[in-house]
C-alpha cells in the first residue's frame, strides 16, 4: 500500500534521515515540494535500461544525444528521476529537460503520473519498458496535440520503431 | 551522471554549471512525504499508531493512506463553538451537526472535521454524502485537494474555517456549473451568510 504524510511525523522523518545518511535516497523525487520515496529497483529493471542504452548508443551519439542512467529532471523543489534518458548539451545536477526519458515499470511506481510533468518540461519522447511483459511503448510530444503526448510507437529522434527495439533488445532473464 | 537528490550528497557532485554554495541554498526540505510502496519500518510505525487508536482521522484516497497530523486544539474548539452557533439553523433545516466522520467508501474516503447531515439519514461507518462538509484549515492539510471528491459525492456546501485568520468561506455545488463548487459566501441550506457567521462566532483566543 502507498502512504502519504501531509506532515511527516518525527519517527518517519528520523527514518528518512538515516536513509539519507546512508546515501540511499539518490532515487527519491520531489513533486512540488512533496518527497516521493522510491523503492529499490529490481536488478532486472536496471539491466534492461542498461541494455537499451547499449543498443541505441551509437545511434544516439550520431543524433547528438547523450545516453545516461538516472538523473534529476526539473529543479530542486520539483523534479523527477527517470530510469534512463537521452539529453543534449551540458550536464547539470538538475536538467531542465531531456530529449528522451526512459521509464522502466516497477510495481506501484508512478511512471504514468509523471507524463504531465515531462510534457511541461518539453521532453520530446517517452519510452516505457515493461521488463516482465518484454514490451516497449513510445509516446511523442505534440504528435497529435501541442504539449501533449500521443503514443506513436516510434522515435523520430533515434529513427527507430518500438517494435524493432523490443525485438532487438537483450532482455534480462528471469 | 550523479543521481544525488536535492537532499542527498548534492554538493559532492562534479558539476561545472552550478557553484556549490548556491546549490546548497536552493535545497528543499520537504514537509510532506509520499511512499509509493510503504517500507517495513514505516509500516510498523503505522501499525503501532493503529494499535494505539491514533489513526481515526486518517483517510484513504483511491487506495493511498493519507496520514492526518493531530489537530490543534484551537481548531477543534472553533468547530465545537461553530456547532453550537449553527444549532438553531440546523434544527430548522432538518439537519444535524456531526463531528468527524468517514465520507465515501472503505477504499476511498475523506474525514471532514465537521458535517451537517439530514436528521433522518441512517448512520453508517462510511457515509455516501453529507449536506454540508466543514473543514478547519491546518498547516499542510489537504482541504482544497478534497473539493473534487466532495463534488463527486454530491456534498451540497463546503464551509472552510481559517481559525488564525478568523474567516469563514462557503462554496455551493452547482451554483454556477453543474457538479462544480462556486464560492458564494452564502448557505442556502441554513439561510446564512459566511460574513455574519464569521462575525458571530466566538473564535478561540491564541
Amino acid at each position: 500500500m502507498s502512504t502519504y504524510f501531509a506532515e511527516t511525523p518525527p519517527d518517519v522523518e528520523s527514518w528518512l534521515q538515516r536513509r539519507r545518511d546512508l546515501g540511499l535516497d539518490g532515487r527519491d523525487e520531489i513533486w512540488e515540494g512533496v518527497l516521493h520515496v522510491t523503492p529499490f529497483e529490481h536488478a532486472r529493471n536496471v539491466a534492461a535500461a542498461t541494455a537499451l542504452t547499449a543498443l541505441t548508443y551509437a545511434r544516439a551519439r550520431a543524433a547528438g544525444l547523450v545516453p545516461c542512467g538516472p538523473f534529476n529532471l526539473g529543479e530542486p523543489g520539483d523534479y523527477r528521476i527517470p530510469d534512463a534518458g537521452f539529453f543534449r548539451g551540458s550536464t547539470a545536477l538538475y536538467l531542465e529537460t531531456a530529449a528522451i526519458v526512459v521509464e522502466v515499470l516497477s510495481p506501484r511506481d508512478e511512471a504514468f503520473a509523471k507524463f504531465g510533468f515531462y510534457a511541461a518540461h518539453g521532453v520530446q519522447e517517452l519510452w516505457v519498458l515493461d521488463v516482465l511483459a518484454r514490451t516497449i511503448r513510445i509516446w511523442q510530444l505534440g504528435a497529435e496535440r501541442d504539449g501533449e503526448y500521443a503514443e506513436t510507437g516510434r522515435s523520430d529522434l533515434l529513427d527507430l520503431d518500438a517494435a524493432t527495439v523490443q525485438q532487438q533488445l537483450d532482455w534480462p532473464e528471469g | 551522471m550523479d543521481s544525488g537528490s536535492g537532499t542527498g550528497d548534492a554538493s559532492a557532485t562534479v558539476d561545472d554549471d552550478i557553484d556549490t554554495p548556491h546549490e546548497t541554498g536552493r535545497r528543499v526540505t520537504p514537509v510532506s512525504t509520499f511512499f509509493a510502496e510503504t517500507p517495513p519500518d514505516v509500516e510498523s510505525w503505522l501499525q503501532r499508531r493503529r494499535d494505539l487508536g491514533l489513526d481515526g482521522r486518517d483517510e484513504i484516497w483511491e487506495g493511498v493512506l493519507h496520514v492526518a497530523p493531530l489537530e490543534h486544539r484551537r481548531n477543534t474548539r472553533a468547530a465545537q463553538r461553530l456547532a453550537r452557533l449553527l444549532q438553531g439553523a440546523a434544527d430548522a433545516a432538518g439537519l444535524e451537526v456531526t463531528g468527524p466522520f468517514n465520507l465515501g467508501q472503505a477504499t476511498d474516503f475523506r474525514v471532514p472535521d465537521m458535517g451537517l447531515v439530514r436528521r433522518d439519514d441512517a448512520d453508517e461507518l462510511y457515509n455516501d454524502s453529507a449536506a454540508i462538509v466543514i473543514e478547519t484549515l491546518s498547516p499542510h492539510d489537504e482541504t482544497f485537494a478534497k473539493f473534487g471528491f466532495y463534488a463527486a459525492h454530491a456534498v451540497q456546501e463546503l464551509w472552510v474555517l481559517d481559525v488564525l485568520a478568523r474567516t469563514i468561506r462557503i462554496w455551493q455545488l452547482g451554483a454556477q456549473r453543474d457538479g462544480e463548487y462556486a464560492e458564494t459566501g452564502h448557505s442556502d441550506l441554513l439561510g446564512l451568510d459566511a460574513v455574519s457567521v464569521q462575525a458571530q462566532l466566538d473564535w478561540p483566543v491564541g
